[in-house]
């Protein structure tokens, strides 16, 4: 019997989480910022893998390694950009006198 | 063209095509004294043909190398009889291949790369520009 009472209760945590930043299924700020992170490191990978075999003499030419290190470059100073922009919101909002 | 990068990857392309071409170059200039006996196949200048790329596929266009073909026309005889490949005539086959022509299309293959290489400077420079973007 008691095993029962605990299932229900899950179904009204999970209806229930509703957070500050509006995040239903997983699509809130956080979740956007870390897929960003996720694509940004792709990149860096990219280019990584890319000079390692121009470097080790393998089937890539050099204009690919300049594409992927220029491509990692911006995915870079973009995520970079964003974080400065957040942390100036948050900042302002900080010093909001009361 | 849904990539933020659309222009860079079309630009590569662009740099792809004209390295190939300067390989193509490559090969037949230094095919150029190839001479043959006249009952072998003579050396033929080889053509790369460009293809565009479809604008609605993964890469947003380019163009990418669509075929190979060799130059066509009758081989020069040259009349050699000293040489190891002539025939009972006293002829060596020579080249189907311009070494002019080569010189003006590596000219061509060369300035095409650098324009390729300007457009992805040109993306680059506007990408980099957009982030800064409403920057205080």
């Amino acid at each position: 019997m008691p095993l029962t009472s605990i299932a229900s209760i899950a179904p009204i945590g999970a209806s229930g989480s509703q957070g500050v930043g509006g995040s239903k299924s997983g699509g809130g700020f956080g979740d956007l910022i870390t897929k960003g992170i996720d694509n940004v490191n792709g990149l860096q990978q990219a280019a990584d893998a890319a000079l390692s075999s121009f470097a080790s003499g393998g089937p890539v030419q050099i204009h690919e390694v300049m594409a992927a290190t220029s491509k990692a470059t911006l995915g870079m100073q973009v995520m970079v950009e964003i974080r400065n922009r957040a942390l100036e919101a948050y900042q302002q909002i900080s010093n909001i006198q009361v | 063209m849904s990539s933020a990068f659309a222009s860079l990857d079309i630009a590569k392309t662009g740099m792809g095509f004209a390295h190939y071409w300067e390989e193509t170059i490559a090969h037949n200039i230094s095919n150029i004294n190839t001479y043959t006996r006249t009952s072998e196949k003579p050396f033929r200048a080889r053509m790369v043909v460009a293809t565009p790329i479809d604008t609605n596929s993964a890469s947003g266009g380019g163009v990418a190398v669509g075929g190979i073909l060799e130059q066509a026309g009758d081989a020069p005889l040259l009349n050699a009889p000293d040489s190891p490949l002539a025939d009972a005539n006293g002829y060596v086959q020579g080249t189907v291949d311009d070494l002019a022509g080569q010189m003006s299309d590596l000219i061509l293959a060369a300035r095409a790369y650098q324009a390729n290489i300007s457009v992805q400077r040109e993306a680059r420079e506007s990408l980099e520009a957009a982030t800064s973007l409403g920057r205080a």
